[in-house]
């Protein structure tokens, strides 16, 4: 991003606001997209876990203080919102978080936004067996190929406590490819 | 592939399968950006409304305009008449007497009551005010004291 500072100025003032605005979505929207998708598994959710989020960073653009970079700020925020959502989701369903996502994976072999392998199905099946935190690292490391710097940003976390994170994971998807 | 060697660093990197459907982020652009602009305050928003819409709309405007028309000369005409100066107004003041008649001259039966009250003078008692005035023989003189 150019100059960000400057960027967030034009996202603020109304002259300029919805030409920065159609830029910040076309920058965005699909890295969020990824993201929540990759969180929420199934097209439709994410597609609404994804307006919410810019409804979110259009409200909240006049509070972004410039601490962190816009880019991890936008990632908090969409991370947010997915946890959000599958934790009304499994309330509403009267159901712990890991049934939803269990539910959702199965759903994942008829989906028609789905056109994964039988080792693309695995690899979901394996992270879903993570705890929560760690899939979200291993998500953001491997799929997403995010740096760990931006990773730290975003999640808080030092980049050495997500290193560590990010091996072990790799290490006990390995082990449950290899025996399922 | 051989899941016994399964090695996610080395191997060819699995993606993951996620489609999305067609010209989806160009829709999804334009949903967003109709969302922001329908949230914008309402000053932005012009509405336009057809002058030729209906009837009644060319009746009023002409009716406004005719009334328009009527209005600013007759408003010119007596702000022109109006352009008395302070010392004009107290010499012509002092010149000619005001008496207390021609003033109450002017009073409507409205202003009458509000003096009342602001007096605080009750109806009862101004009846005998008034029955008081009309045996005095000299009404005018009183009146003008």
């Amino acid at each position: 991003m150019q100059d960000e500072k400057a960027f967030v100025l034009e996202l603020i003032h109304p002259k300029t606001q919805n030409e920065a605005f159609r830029k910040l979505l076309q920058l965005y929207q699909k890295p969020l997209y990824n993201h929540i998708r990759g969180m929420v598994l199934n097209h439709d959710d994410a597609d609404d876990v994804l307006q919410n989020t810019f409804v979110k960073v259009f409200a909240n653009l006049k509070n972004f203080k410039g601490d962190s970079k816009l880019f991890s700020w936008m990632y908090r925020i969409a991370t947010n919102e997915a946890i959000t959502f599958m934790q009304q989701r499994s309330k509403k369903q009267g159901i712990s978080n890991e049934e939803v996502q269990q539910k959702e994976l199965n759903k994942l072999e008829s989906d028609v936004f789905f056109d994964g392998n039988e080792i693309q199905l695995k690899l979901q099946k394996a992270i879903a067996t993570l705890p929560e935190k760690q899939q979200l690292v291993f998500k953001m490391k491997y799929f997403e190929e995010l740096k760990y710097e931006e990773m730290s940003e975003i999640l808080t976390t030092s980049v050495g406590a997500l290193k560590a994170s990010y091996h072990i994971a790799v290490k006990k998807i390995e082990e449950y490819l290899h025996t399922n | 592939m051989n899941m016994k060697n399964f090695d996610l660093e080395n191997n060819d990197k699995i993606t993951t399968g996620f489609k999305t459907p067609e010209n989806y982020f160009e829709q999804f652009e334009a949903k967003m950006m109709r969302q922001i602009e329908a949230e914008q305050p309402a000053e932005k928003e012009v509405k336009v409304v057809s002058l030729f819409y209906r009837k009644q709309v060319w009746m009023s405007s002409i009716a406004a305009l005719l009334l328009l028309a009527i209005a600013i000369p007759v408003y010119f005409n007596m702000a022109s008449e109006s352009n008395l100066d302070a010392t004009t107004i107290e010499s012509y003041l002092a010149q000619q007497s005001v008496g207390t008649t021609e003033l109450t001259k002017h009073l409507t039966d409205e202003d009458v009551i509000a003096l009342e009250t602001s007096l605080g003078v009750s109806t009862s008692e101004s009846d005998e005010i008034e029955a008081y005035l009309s045996e005095t023989e000299n009404l005018d003189y009183i009146l003008n004291e």
